[in-house]
């Protein structure tokens, strides 16, 4: 992050072994976790749940558990679990979403568990949920461009945006607010790196308010909605 | 006699369902299905508890249930808990790719080798529309790795009646066959001898099952008896009454 060029001031955290978790107690170990590290960096890191669905009732719970230690984001991988996302029990966890006012960050990719369509009917039932549909630009840049211009709940993330020219697209065809910069890193060197992700929107040389817009500002605004001050 | 391979007893937490045994059986008699492979519903990672309504369901209809306990290879315990498993009357072991663990890992061989020694047939379960994204090497290694296991590999999987054609040892359900004549371009590759009726319930319907085997006119009467119960009947050693 220091090394970034812009310097990346702050980042969203949250786990990655419980995308699928085979004890409810790795989701809560991985959970606790981020809590630490958010509490050990307050300036660099802001800390959101993760939460693996399949767990039902207890994935509720961990939600509940997470958001009363402060985390107001949440990320929902339907795919690790095979559950397409506009069933019952995606439904289930989205409406304790709703009730507890936190931010979704929710995967999406080509599949019948993540496509943006059916993640779409999540946002359509919850209309005072705003959502962020995550690596818009991985091969459905355009599905998400579809779906968000319909509902005003839906925000996009940059992260593995394979044609830069995409992100354009989405700022002219449903709006500059909505649109917002993100890498996925997972690892050190490996998979996908901040400058990498950044570089992918710097070559578009927007002007700099656009520019502003989608390296932070959209952003700030969003979390500040659900009670995230920057 | 018919079998069904395919149902799953329990909770799931994608449809936010429960299935009873009391409903399966209901639905056995009105079929006309003589006994049914039962399992937890792979949706639900909580695997201790579904195995044990699994249990309790088998000690309940004994004659009319087979059970096979679901495992995640992620859980260290795993061996113990398959000894257990096969002490209670599992009959054999279901593994789901939605577990995160894939079937070139250490960690699933080590499942299998546990399974061979035990000879609990494998069910590779998956309910994954998607399965283009499993891939298939490692699948067919393992295969060749444990040629005395004996394998039900789901109908859903990309190819799975040419990994079926190239491997001895797998079996195929009829879950998503959409129709009899699906039934019929499977013979000639594996023959009658390794296809399985299983219809999927809750999700699939026992009725519907056993319709697409009957309205299969390119079946024998003889081949039809095998993929009704004699093919499951010699895969998991029930006495012929």
């Amino acid at each position: 992050m220091n090394e970034g060029k812009p310097r990346i001031d702050k980042a969203v955290i949250f786990g990655f072994h419980s995308l699928t978790s085979e004890l409810i107690e790795t989701m809560k170990r991985d959970n606790d976790y981020i809590i630490e590290t958010t509490e050990k960096y307050p300036d660099r890191y802001i800390g959101a749940s993760l939460i693996d669905p399949s767990w039902g009732k207890k994935s509720i719970e961990e939600l509940r558990r997470m958001t009363k230690a402060g985390l107001r984001i949440v990320k929902v991988k339907f795919t690790s679990v095979h559950f397409p996302a506009n069933c019952q029990g995606a439904v289930n966890l989205f409406k304790e979403i709703d009730d507890l006012g936190v931010l979704p960050l929710c995967h999406t990719d080509w599949t019948h568990w993540s496509h943006p369509s059916i993640l779409g009917e999540l946002a359509d039932r919850f209309p005072d949920t705003k959502i962020v549909m995550q690596h818009f630009g991985l091969s459905q840049s355009m599905d998400v461009i579809s779906v968000a211009k319909r509902l005003p709940n839906v925000y996009a993330d940059t992260s593995a945006v394979i044609h830069p020219r995409n992100i354009l697209r989405f700022i002219e065809k449903v709006s500059p607010d909505r649109i917002m910069y993100a890498s996925d890193t997972i690892r050190a060197n490996e998979w996908f790196q901040p400058q990498d992700e950044l570089n992918r929107i710097l070559c578009l040389n927007l002007s700099k308010e656009l520019g502003e817009k989608v390296l932070g500002l959209n952003a700030r605004l969003l979390l500040k909605g659900v009670g995230v001050e920057l | 006699m018919r079998i069904d391979v395919h149902n799953h007893l329990g909770y799931d937490p994608a449809n936010d369902e429960t299935r009873t045994s009391d409903e399966l059986l209901e639905e056995m008699r009105s079929a006309g299905v003589d006994k049914a492979v039962i399992f937890p519903f792979t949706s639900n990672p909580d695997i201790h508890e579904g195995n044990e309504i699994i249990n309790r369901a088998l000690k309940r209809g004994t004659e009319k249930f087979i059970a096979f306990a679901t495992i995640n290879p992620k859980l260290t315990e795993t061996p113990e808990l398959m000894y257990e498993y096969k002490k209670q009357g599992f009959k054999g072991i279901v593994t789901d790719p939605r577990f995160g663990v894939d079937h070139g890992e250490k960690t699933f061989h080590d499942v299998m080798e546990c399974a061979y020694i035990l000879d609990l047939p494998v069910w590779l379960h998956s309910d994954d529309k998607e399965t283009i994204m499993v891939p298939i090497n490692p699948m067919e290694s393992m295969m060749n790795k444990f040629p005395q296991l004996r394998f039900i590999l789901s109908s859903v999987y990309y190819d799975a009646v040419g990994i079926a054609s190239r491997h001895r040892n797998v079996y195929i359900d009829t879950a998503v066959f959409e129709l009899g004549q699906d039934i019929a371009k499977a013979l000639q590759p594996i023959g009658a001898h390794r296809i399985l009726m299983g219809s999927q319930t809750p999700y699939g319907m026992l009725k519907r099952q056993t319709d697409m085997i009957e309205i299969c006119g390119e079946l024998t009467e003889y081949q039809k008896s095998l993929i009704y119960w004699r093919n499951a009947s010699k895969l998991l050693n029930i006495e012929e009454k």
